[in-house]
């Protein structure tokens, strides 16, 4: 028993010994100083590599540690001079020539070139890169055939540089040709995906480490960037510490010198985080605060270009008439949707293109304009269908993600429809990876779904629903809507919007979905942060933020609407501004 | 004692090995995969990332590459038909490969990042648990029917009532909003665990509470504590020196599920608190069907299960002479 | 011979004692507070049956607002009109009380005494109803974790050698599975085979919740019973008895069974909350009952999301909390109350 006693004193003591040094360890790193502002990103970005990126939390890190060729005006959303200084287009448009800024640095020193950019597009095309966006450029001549030319080992047959129309023919001239014109280019070429990497980096990376480089090079202290930022620290599931990054082109007009990305996924939390002052900006609000949240200064929400609708299985029968399609889009009390569930000032939307574009109209479901004339065409529908009291209906599956408002919403719809046009409608709420392989396999009656545009066009909407595309996952294929959208891919404005809001409108007479409402972002902004707008693509750089001295934050105060509570800030009071525009307003 | 240890860590090396094939094979067969997403990849690049992360190999040989000791695939060893650049591979060689979700970190990072953070969370909750629960269930045993037993009672009961969930968002409203002194979330000084490990332990300082209770009673009633009395042996030794180690019987008994329920409480509490720890990778894992990480956790996971039942069993046995280390009957 | 047998006659009656079951029945009578405990139970678990008949508002339907509305004083508002009879699918007997509710009461419902939630769903309601689902699971679950775990580990404490070692080894491999896995995986396999099972066995998602809450509920069970199991077979009565001719089903029948109810009564007890807190947990996280079934882990994860700096809708944590916490604070009493009574020893000084 002696032998026993010592494990004992001996586990007693070594456990809680180890536990405490680990506790330690993981503490003694852990805090440094407070950031000049940090924000909640939501989840922890999958990969910093801009061409991996698929979401929200990865686009936002681009833009803080990338610049591309052009890049969103904070104010107006409209494409301004990123990395590219000017720009041409040849007359038939089908030729794009960028003129690469001079003197701006990779984080290592290294010069920008056009060549960074050639490197990053092909990249992106690659299949072996394993890019979810590569058919952004597949504008582009050459570009979709050459990426899926593969071989057996998952490389591209053919070399890119004679069968792509890409080219950089100096360090500073990048030209890109187009299969056809393409207007909206600039609008496009703001996407994150198409930021440059270094290609010397990433080269030196794959040589140094074969197997692991994908790991390494991203880490802090081998990563190479462009952008207003640099990375300094990545704590995954914490926070990711930026720096300002000396040599960008622009590091004058840059504010903070450092800057927190926050990975927290619990909208409570993030509130929190806000609320206390830990975080300058968030970007989406828990629905049950919105109530209190209305009204206060700092809450702004805005229209997104997003739209929530319900994607229908057009080859289950009763959804395979589209007269029950058209009954059950009509009968959807949208207004209240937004008003009550989502609460958040949605716009209620007939169409799938939400209705942000400038110079576009597009198409809307054709209705009466009440919902209770709406409401009749819906019944009268069902009886022309065959359906009525003596054969009702087959009950209809509501197909939804678990999270909060898609249960809410299709509760409500589902109490709607068994209300008004005496329909069974079950929900049925799977998690979200089974969800998505579910629409996939057509396995659903109705199922919520969602679209955000990936560039400011009305096309990355419709482009969802062309016949034989991956992502439609409704059965539907008309060939007439795919000859539309062909021919739209040829036109130029404006043609080219009028022929898209024909596409449109068939889609809206077919209904293979019902559309429900456009989506607000509901972003909380402290009111002393300086260089944030509102924008339909929620897209917003870091470069342009400041904090406002008191000055400035009273003066936009005072043309506030009298009705605004105002709320404390917990910035710094004398303000932080950029370098230049101290000197702008030191000399006023 | 040597045989005895021996044997019990060959028993938890199978356990592992058995508990990880089941994952292992669990995981590939439940539906939807680590690259489904909204917006769906090309044909060509969905193909390029299975063979990277080698999901278009039988499972067998991912199963083999995934455990090692030796690299399978083009740069493995050359008796294997490799080029001989990277001999080792897989688990046994120490590598628990890449992560799919997070495309720019190994598994070993992720773990060695975010293990530290969870013990300590965990650490300190089941510290304070214990304290607070087996000094409330003494209190309550010995003065049995007061209303100092009952008040304690009920606190008890309203701590085992609430989900840990209810217990933080109270307890995030006292200390960061009504009285500002704690932080409300995040991670980066010993202030950011205050609150996680309070609404972390309370329900197992409940059940404590209970437990050394009954224990409590139940030794305080044995003859051969009668007999101590008797003896003349001042009450407080009785109560510390005979009594506790018998009481506290069950409640080593559930250190084991409780060390359990710990890592499994944390999933709700890190993330509500965003704290960086290995029970959000646990969940996340899960959902996004990120195997090799979730093959990592779950490694992880069972052997500590595996070395805190060893000690818990050591333990009960040098408290209890009666219970031998191995039952020789 | 006979000389022997009268012995062994008198040594067995001599160590017999009254049939423990009906004094541990008497001992509990008297104890006041485990039988008010007792009878509080029995309240809950007939108003839980019997739901559908009293007279409160639908449990789902819903009166669309913008915040949730507080409770109601029953002195300001007791009873008032719009009953409108929405539940999920019912079984026939609760269609038939339901059908019986609107004869006796008509459109009459209850006010909303504990207030509602944001969308108008009466709390009281949610409560009761969600009583029903979460009582299934917790007795479900815990009926299963008794049968399995009870011999499971009283099996392995008594036989012991490579016998215990093999079991208690499975249990601890089986802890060690990854249960979130296992949860969705189930889930999911269910999900794939939902219309086929629905017809042929009645079995839907929240059976499966059932199946995996019994599946890691046993596991703690056998342990705590293997280790009381453990300690009695090494304790002086049991050596005692055995000395003085006793046989093990006898033995494990008056002296161990008794003893290790105790521990086990408790433990019951306590994976009762235990179980309803896993229920929440998962629902936390998506992966529970699904709408428009209320439970009372729903309605917690509700009461947590009401919790907030910005505006504390109290009753949506102290509605649900207050009913978990008077169930689980009864069954705690009743069972140390029936602890005492099963106790051989006849109670403590």
């Amino acid at each position: 028993m002696r032998s026993a006693r010592l494990l004992r004193r001996f586990g007693l003591v070594l456990v809680p010994a180890v536990l405490i040094a680990a506790a330690g360890v993981s503490l003694s790193g852990a805090s440094f100083e407070r950031a000049d502002a940090a924000f909640c990103n939501g989840a922890e970005p999958s990969s910093l590599d801009p061409q991996q990126g698929t979401g929200m939390p990865e686009t936002r890190l681009v833009r803080a540690l990338y610049e591309g060729l052009v890049v969103s005006d904070p104010r107006t959303g409209m494409p301004i001079p990123g990395m590219a200084e000017s720009w041409s287009t040849s007359a038939d448009g089908l030729t794009w020539t960028f003129r690469i800024r001079a003197g701006s640095r990779w984080t290592d020193g290294a010069e920008v070139t056009a060549h960074d950019f050639a490197f990053a597009w092909e990249r992106l095309l690659d299949p072996r890169t394993g890019a979810q966006y590569a058919d952004l450029l597949f504008v582009v001549r050459g570009a979709r055939a050459w990426a899926e030319d593969v071989g057996e080992d998952g490389a591209p047959t053919r070399t890119f540089a004679s069968n792509v129309a890409i080219t950089a023919l100096d360090a500073r001239t990048f030209v890109v040709g187009l299969e056809h014109p393409v207007d909206h280019f600039l609008a496009l070429a703001v996407a994150a995906p198409l930021v440059p990497v270094s290609r010397h980096a990433l080269e030196a990376a794959r040589a140094r480490w074969p197997d692991r480089w994908q790991v390494e090079w991203t880490k802090p202290e081998h990563s190479v960037t462009n952008g207003p930022f640099r990375l300094v620290e990545r704590r995954i599931n914490d926070r990711i510490r930026l720096a300002k990054h000396e040599g960008y082109w622009d590091a004058d007009e840059v504010a903070f010198r450092t800057l927190d990305v926050l990975a927290s996924e619990h909208l409570a939390t993030n509130l929190n985080f806000y609320l206390t002052g830990e975080v300058a900006y968030l970007d989406e609000v828990p629905v049950s605060a919105i109530p209190r949240l209305r009204g206060r200064e700092d809450y702004r929400p805005a229209p997104y270009l997003g739209s929530s609708f319900f994607r229908v299985n057009v080859a289950k029968p009763p959804l395979d008439d589209v007269r029950v399609r058209r009954a059950l889009a009509l009968a959807i009390d949208r207004q209240e949707i937004a008003d009550k569930i989502t609460k958040a000032g949605e716009l209620p939307s007939f169409s799938l293109v939400p209705k942000l574009f400038a110079g576009w109209t597009g198409a809307e479901l054709r209705r009466s304009g009440s919902l209770a004339d709406d409401l009749d065409e819906a019944r009268q529908l069902l009886t022309e269908a065959g359906y009525g009291p003596t054969r009702p209906l087959p009950p209809i599956e509501l197909h939804f993600a678990s999270q909060a408002t898609n249960k809410d919403v299709c509760e409500v719809i589902a109490d709607f429809w068994r209300k008004e046009l005496g329909i069974t409608a079950r929900l049925r709420n799977q998690e979200w990876k089974v969800y998505l392989d579910a629409q996939r396999r057509l396995e659903y009656d109705i199922s919520r779904s969602s679209w955000i545009a990936d560039f400011a066009d009305p096309a990355t909407f419709l482009e969802v629903f062309a016949p034989g595309a991956d992502n439609s996952r409704t059965g539907w294929s008309d060939a007439r809507y795919g000859d539309l959208l062909e021919r739209a891919r040829r036109a130029r404005e404006p043609e080219r919007f009028a022929i898209l809001a024909e596409a449109e409108a068939l889609l809206l007479t077919e209904l293979p979905i019902l559309p429900v409402y456009t989506f607000t972002v509901t972003s909380l902004v402290d009111p002393r942060l300086g260089g944030f707008h509102a924008n339909p693509l929620d897209d917003h750089c870091p470069k342009f933020w400041y904090w406002k001295p008191d000055a400035e934050l009273a003066e936009s105060r005072a043309g506030n609407d009298p009705a605004i509570r105002e709320v404390e800030s917990h910035g710094p009071r004398e303000g932080l501004l950029s370098p230049a525009e101290q000197r702008r307003r030191a000399s006023r | 004692m040597t045989r005895f240890l021996l044997r019990r860590l060959a028993w938890a090396a199978l356990t592992v090995l058995a508990v990880a094939s089941i994952s292992f094979v669990l995981m590939r067969n439940v539906r939807g995969g680590p690259f489904d997403s909204e917006r769906r990849a090309s044909a060509a690049v969905e193909k390029n990332l299975r063979e990277r992360y080698r999901l278009d190999w039988p499972t067998w040989k991912q199963f083999a590459a995934y455990v090692g000791p030796f690299e399978l695939g083009e740069h493995g060893p050359a008796f294997l038909g490799g080029d001989g650049t990277d001999t080792f591979g897989g688990v046994l060689a120490g590598d628990f490969g890449p992560s799919l979700q997070y495309r720019d970190a190994s598994v070993n990072d992720l773990l060695a990042q975010s293990l530290p953070i969870s013990a300590a969370l965990g650490f300190l909750a089941l510290s304070w648990a214990l304290a607070v629960g087996i000094t409330a269930g003494i209190v309550s045993a010995l003065r049995r029917g007061t209303t100092l037993d009952v008040a304690l009672r009920i606190t008890a009961t309203t701590g085992i009532a609430l989900p840990n969930f209810a217990i933080a968002g109270v307890l995030v409203l006292l200390f960061a909003f009504v009285w500002p002194i704690l932080p409300v979330a995040g991670h980066g000084s010993w202030r950011h665990l205050v609150l996680p490990s309070l609404a972390l332990g309370a329900p197992f300082a409940a059940y404590i509470a209970r437990l050394t209770r009954t224990g409590m009673l139940e030794a305080l009633g044995e003859d051969w504590i009668r007999t101590a009395h008797a003896k003349g042996l001042p009450p407080r030794l009785v109560v510390t020196r005979h009594a506790l180690r018998a009481g506290i019987q069950p409640v080593i008994s559930y250190l084991g599920p409780a060390a359990a329920g710990v890592l499994t409480g944390s999933l709700v509490i890190e993330r509500i608190f965003a704290i960086p720890g290995t029970g959000s990778h646990f969940v996340n894992s899960a959902l996004n069907r990120d195997y090799a990480l979730a093959m990592g956790v779950t490694i992880l996971y069972t052997a500590l299960v595996c070395v805190l039942n060893l000690l818990v069993d050591v333990v009960q046995a040098s408290l209890d002479p009666r219970i031998a280390l191995e039952d020789e009957s | 011979m006979k000389r022997q047998r009268d012995d062994a006659a008198r040594i067995d009656a001599a160590l017999a004692s009254p049939s423990p079951w009906r004094r541990a029945w008497e001992d509990l009578r008297a104890n006041r507070p485990a039988f008010v405990a007792l009878a509080f139970l029995a309240l809950v678990a007939i108003g839980s049956l019997f739901a559908p008949l009293l007279p409160l508002p639908s449990p789902i339907a819903l009166d669309l607002r913008d915040e949730p509305l507080a409770p109601i004083a029953p002195w300001t508002s007791f009873i008032v009109h719009g009953f409108e009879p929405e539940y999920w699918n019912l079984s026939a007997v609760d269609e038939a009380l339901v059908a019986l509710r609107r004869a006796i009461f008509g459109d009459l419902q209850t006010a909303a005494w504990l207030g509602t939630d944001s969308k108008g769903r009466d709390l009281l309601s949610r409560i009761v109803w969600g009583s029903r689902t979460s009582l299934a699971v917790g007795m479900l679950a815990t009926l299963t974790s008794l049968l399995v775990g009870v011999t499971w580990g009283a099996v392995a404490g008594l036989v012991g050698g490579r016998v215990d070692q093999i079991l208690m080894r499975i249990v601890d491999a089986l802890y060690s599975l990854p249960f979130i896995f296992v949860v969705i995986f189930l889930i999911t396999v269910i999900d794939g085979w939902r219309e086929e099972l629905a017809a042929t066995i009645g079995l839907e998602r929240e059976s499966i919740f059932y199946v995996t809450i019994g599946l890691f509920y046993w596991l703690t069970m056998a342990r705590v019973v293997r280790g009381q199991v453990l300690q009695l077979k090494n304790s002086e009565f049991i050596a005692a008895a055995r000395l003085a001719g006793a046989r093990t089903p006898w033995l494990v029948r008056v002296h161990v069974l008794p003893n290790v109810l105790g521990i086990v009564i408790v433990y019951l007890t306590l994976s009762i909350p235990s179980i309803l807190l896993f229920e929440s947990f998962l629902s936390f996280l998506g992966l529970g009952i699904e709408a428009p079934k209320v439970s009372w882990g729903l309605l917690a994860v509700d009461g947590a999301d009401a919790i907030n700096p910005l505006g504390l809708d109290w009753w949506l944590v102290i509605g649900p909390a207050a009913a978990m916490g008077s169930v689980l604070l009864a069954l705690n009493v009743l069972g140390d109350g029936l602890r005492d009574a099963l106790d051989p020893k006849g109670g403590r000084g």
